[in-house]
């Protein structure tokens, strides 16, 4: 059976698991600014490759495997850039990173609870480091506060962030029970 | 699993988002990551990273190239608005505990000045010296409600309404709206088309009410006003009284402020008294030749300085056309000629002389160059037509580490200028509609004597902040090497604009050197 057309399904397809393979690209070239130029190309790239898609299976995997090869060619044009994995650990990282990201919108749910508890102060360094995009020389500047200052803060905020929502994560699973 | 993380590798991570590793900073973190539990320590901070991005970006960044389809489930504009309930959630104490750090911060307003709504548009000018304390004014850029204030020479302005009026200095009008606005002195002369009829023009002694027509005024700094029609007519109202004006009839007012009152006379219209388009069409070609030669002579000083290591005028290309010439003249350190890739060569900011334009997302210059610069600067004649990606590129130095040089224009219109790994400059003014074909005269120094690092923006500092970073670890690597104009590499940034004349030099020029720059050949 099928509904709509083949564009149609690749476009629900890829609209569901953007979000996974998105933080999957980002994760594996974290020192790149090229991130949503890997997506694109990776989105460009399945739907060249979508005929070799079989239906019912795992597309997430399927697509994860193609943004892999995606970013070790790019990997492979930047040789500079090559960043701080070294080739016999991509793998292995890239598929800690597969498994991680299957959890991402339950962490994004998580993370939005967590912000919520966030003193004010922290919410706004938060908003500028990431609504706004500022770096953090300029966030010292604005506040007041030296560079370094900004760094610790910020390295306090994360670190505070990824217990908060490792914990909620942790309650949620427990409190579901036993997962298959 | 849980094991207590490394400080070190938190550290390094945290670097690693905030500011980016130098090489040997991510040689350690490669070392850390062999461990499996530093691996996972990683993936968990880099999905932080991935949700933080993903819940506060306020536009979504995730596109689909050719499959423009709406977003199965929007995400977050944005988590303000979140934040109003109260849950009680694990992990808080940890969050609590860091909240008093957070205390004294002040707040400060950060939400983006409002394009204000343009009314007229200077069209031509000859020798217009515009009064700094009226509005900033630049030809062919909207301008907005507010006092013109010209001190001498003759500019010629179009209300969106379809008015023209052309203003002799010493000359002062106050914008009010697309038809309307107060003379305060000065000498104009306006042409109203039947279709746009309707311009009002306040003044001390009086309001003109056009009616499809074509006039001059006078008006002293004593409030003596002469109106004279050359065709059609006009109203002229002032409390009480009403009167008509015919094509070749004038009326002399005095002020109120007389001793006899305020008197009107008929007199005869004088229209060799107003200068108007014509005129100024005339003087402005004789400008034209003025400008270049202008320009010719700021050039041959750019070319002969020492510390010049690049220069491209657009004017002089190699075979085919594919090659931009360095136009420097010494035999000191010099870079190559640049590499045209894609562009068309276009008709640049001065009659005569051709500029780079810069379109398709293959469209780029290539050049190399080679020395180590602890100062430098970068300036170039700029017109952006549109800001279509992220991040348009600028000035690009191949690859992305520490030290590498970037200049890129954000979509939110600020120019950034980045060393990875060290400082970002972002300017303070943001390229806005307005600017938006207009030429802009961009430049930036790296000074590393005085340990700053400046923006001008048409000759005018715009943004500057202290180096704090350490000097360039290895003065044998090149401050600069293979370089791209307009682009980088094969990402999606490409320019929509056109350049027209771009200098690098090895060293930090002083403000008013960029000035001078800026007022070198620039257009009135």
């Amino acid at each position: 059976m099928t509904t709509g057309t083949r564009a149609e399904q690749f476009v629900s397809l890829v609209l569901t698991h953007q979000r996974r393979l998105h933080a999957f690209i980002r994760a594996l070239v974290p020192e790149s600014p090229d991130v949503d130029d890997l997506f694109q190309q990776t989105s460009t790239v399945l739907w060249r490759r979508f005929d070799d898609y079989q239906p019912g299976t795992n597309f997430a995997a399927w697509a994860m495997t193609i943004a892999r090869n995606q970013v070790r060619d790019h990997r492979k044009s930047h040789l500079r850039r090559r960043g701080v994995f070294s080739d016999d650990l991509f793998d292995a990282i890239a598929d800690k990173i597969a498994i991680a990201t299957e959890t991402v919108d339950a962490r994004q749910e998580a993370l939005l609870a967590c912000l919520r508890e966030l003193p004010a102060d922290a919410r706004q360094l938060i908003e500028l480091r990431y609504t706004q995009e500022q770096p953090v020389e300029t966030i010292a500047a604005t506040l007041r506060r030296s560079d370094k200052t900004v760094y610790r803060l910020l390295a306090q905020i994360r670190s505070a962030l990824l217990s908060c929502v490792e914990n909620r994560m942790r309650a949620e699973t427990s409190a579901a029970g036993p997962k298959s | 699993m849980s094991r207590t993380p490394d400080p070190c590798l938190d550290e390094l991570l945290n670097a690693l988002y905030d500011r980016g590793l130098s090489d040997a900073e991510s040689a350690q973190l490669a070392d850390h990551l062999k461990d499996s539990a530093a691996q996972d320590r990683y993936v968990s901070f880099a999905l932080l990273q991935q949700s933080l991005a993903d819940v506060c970006s306020p536009r979504e960044n995730l596109t689909l190239g050719a499959f423009r389809a709406p977003p199965a489930k929007p995400l977050e504009h944005g988590f303000r608005a979140r934040f109003s309930s109260r849950s009680r959630i694990v992990g808080i104490g940890a969050i609590v505990a860091i909240a008093a750090a957070f205390l004294l911060f002040p707040r400060q307003p950060l939400t983006p000045v409002d394009e204000a709504t343009g009314v007229a548009v200077i069209t031509n000018s000859v020798n217009a010296l515009w009064g700094a304390e009226g509005l900033a004014v630049k030809e062919g850029a909207p301008l907005v409600p507010g006092t013109l204030v010209l001190h001498s020479g003759l500019a010629q302005l179009d209300f969106y309404r379809g008015a023209t009026l052309v203003m002799e200095g010493p000359a002062a009008l106050e914008l009010q709206g697309d038809k309307s606005a107060r003379f305060l002195y000065g000498r104009i002369r306006t042409r109203v088309t039947e279709s746009a009829k309707g311009l009002r023009i306040s003044m001390p002694s009086g309001e003109i009410i056009d009616l499809g027509t074509e006039f001059g005024v006078n008006l002293d700094r004593t409030g003596q006003a002469e109106i004279h029609v050359f065709d059609g007519s006009v109203i002229w109202r002032r409390a009480g009284k009403e009167l008509s004006l015919e094509q070749g009839q004038a009326l002399r007012i005095s002020p109120a402020s007389t001793p006899a009152g305020s008197t009107e006379a008929r007199v005869p219209a004088d229209d060799t008294a107003f200068a108007g388009p014509g005129k100024i069409s005339t003087l402005a070609n004789q400008q034209v030749d003025q400008h270049r030669q202008a320009w010719l002579a700021g050039r041959e000083k750019i070319r002969h300085d020492p510390a010049t290591l690049l220069y491209f005028d657009f004017e002089t290309t190699g075979s085919w056309g594919r090659t931009l010439t360095n136009a420097v003249a010494h035999a000191g350190m010099r870079s190559g000629d640049g590499a045209v890739v894609g562009c068309r060569f276009v008709a640049g900011r001065l009659a005569g002389k051709q500029a780079l334009d810069f379109k398709r997302p293959s469209d780029r210059v290539l050049l190399n160059v080679p020395g180590h610069h602890p100062s430098f600067t970068i300036a170039a004649w700029v017109r952006f037509d549109g800001l279509d990606h992220r991040y348009n590129a600028f000035v690009h130095t191949d690859g992305w580490r520490a030290g590498s040089v970037h200049t890129h224009i954000q979509a939110d219109g600020t120019i950034a200028i980045d060393r990875f790994g060290r400082e970002r400059l972002t300017s303070t003014r943001r390229i806005g509609p307005r600017d938006l074909g207009q030429w802009m005269h961009l430049a930036w120094t790296w000074d590393d004597d005085n340990r700053v690092v400046s923006l001008f923006l048409d000759g005018t500092l715009d943004a500057s902040m202290p180096i704090t970073s350490a000097p360039a670890p290895t003065p044998d690597t090149p401050t600069f090497g293979s370089v791209q104009l307009g682009n980088w590499d094969e990402t999606h940034r490409n320019l929509n604009g056109q350049l027209d004349e771009f200098v690098i030099l090895s060293r930090a020029l002083s403000a008013a050197e960029i000035l001078a720059l800026s007022r070198t050949g620039a257009v009135h």
